[in-house]
């Protein structure tokens, strides 16, 4: 418990400091800010025009649609917010300097992976939350357990995007390589801005079962909906928990093969 | 739909070349930024934002609304991607061919002027920084 409180007022500290860094230029966080909502705005104006144009997309109507975005915007959004430092853990490699979280007396992963939080990502979260309310009123299926499932099935979706991060870390350890890592993962995170039935398979049983696209992003909203039966949402958790744990053994294996380098 | 017309292959490939180098411009504009200040990675973002709306990489623009379709078509995002396709499908009249290259060579050439305005400039306003 005592070490739980710890690791609280550590991360507590961390974030302060990476906010007061990130807020350091106001024209940076102004711009970023404007940027950030712009694309949430972009991709709703292209999701409300194609639905002028049809009633439905794969059985779903356009506030369906929207809702799944939504709740795509809102993992995104909080991964983004609590794992920012991940983008910036190459340099800690090829400098050295990851030599200096080793010897602190507490968990290295949690230094680089939550080390470092994004106040803008915080700014956009309010607005999310809300829209993901009101969206969730207006679709009518508002139940004790839909929320309950739904709820759950965000968490299973920061669980599993957790794991997709621990991943890159340990890539970046092994071969020096995370830009391009994360970028790749953001691509394929973005496929999941529309429900992954969407796609055609093999692609949809790919993004579901391979790249738990689908269970991060598309699974919580169809629970809402009650669209997902008991069974897929046990599975979704029972993936989360195995996909977590073998990240975790896959930090723990590139951990032992780190070699530091000098500046 | 693999184009067989020769013609439409090679306008559609003079209108991607030109979609390089407004790009090319477009991009180096905004590395100039770093003349001022250091913060040069937002802008940049913010560019990716527009373009990934209004390049027509995302969808294809025409299903846009009339007036968001006028925006898009005025501004230089138009011809990186977009009016390439357009030309290679085959789906734009000679008219609307003639007219785009003629709007994307402009755009280009202010580009170009721009930039070279901007380079002079930047050396003038450039210091260099210690480690």
């Amino acid at each position: 418990m005592n070490s739980v409180k710890r690791y609280v007022r550590i991360w507590w500290k961390l974030t302060m400091s990476s906010f007061m860094i990130s807020l350091l230029s106001r024209f940076n966080a102004v711009v970023f800010f404007a940027g950030k909502f712009l694309r949430f705005l972009f991709f709703l104006v292209f999701l409300l025009t194609v639905f002028t144009r049809t009633e439905s997309l794969a059985g779903y109507t356009g506030s369906q649609m929207i809702f799944f975005y939504l709740s795509f915007n809102l993992i995104d959004t909080v991964t983004q917010l609590l794992f920012r430092e991940v983008y910036r853990f190459r340099p800690l490699i090829v400098s050295g300097d990851f030599d200096f979280a080793l010897v602190k007396p507490m968990s290295p992963l949690l230094r680089v992976l939550v080390g470092g939080a994004d106040p803008l990502d915080l700014g956009m979260l309010p607005f999310y939350i809300s829209a993901v309310i009101y969206m969730a009123g207006r679709l009518g299926y508002v139940s004790g357990i839909n929320i309950v499932f739904y709820v759950l099935l965000l968490v299973n979706g920061l669980i599993i995007s957790t794991g997709f991060h621990i991943l890159v870390l340990a890539l970046g350890i092994l071969a020096t390589e995370v830009d391009h890592a994360i970028m790749i993962f953001r691509d394929v995170i973005n496929m999941g801005r529309i429900p992954t039935d969407l796609y055609h398979e093999p692609l949809r049983s790919v993004l579901t079962f391979v790249l738990p696209v689908g269970l991060m992003m598309t699974f919580p909203a169809k629970a809402f909906m009650g669209l997902l039966s008991p069974w897929m949402i046990l599975f979704s958790f029972v993936l989360g928990l195995l996909f977590i744990v073998l990240c975790l053994k896959a930090w723990r294996f590139a951990l032992s093969q780190y070699s530091s380098a000098s500046s | 739909m693999i184009q067989t017309n020769i013609v439409m292959i090679l306008l559609a490939f003079a209108a991607l070349i030109m979609g390089m180098i407004l790009f090319f411009y477009f991009s180096l504009l905004l590395s100039y930024m770093g003349f001022w200040t250091p913060d040069v990675w937002a802008p940049r973002f913010l560019s990716f934002v527009f373009a990934e709306f209004f390049t027509g990489a995302l969808f294809p623009l025409d299903i846009l609304s009339a007036p968001l379709y006028f925006v898009s078509q005025s501004l230089p995002f138009f011809y990186f991607i977009y009016f390439p396709l357009k030309v290679y499908l085959g789906q734009l009249s000679s008219l609307a061919i003639i007219q785009g290259f003629f709007v994307g060579l402009l755009w280009t050439v202010g580009l170009w002027g721009f930039a070279r305005i901007v380079w002079t400039q930047g050396l003038r306003a450039y210091t260099a920084e210690g480690k």
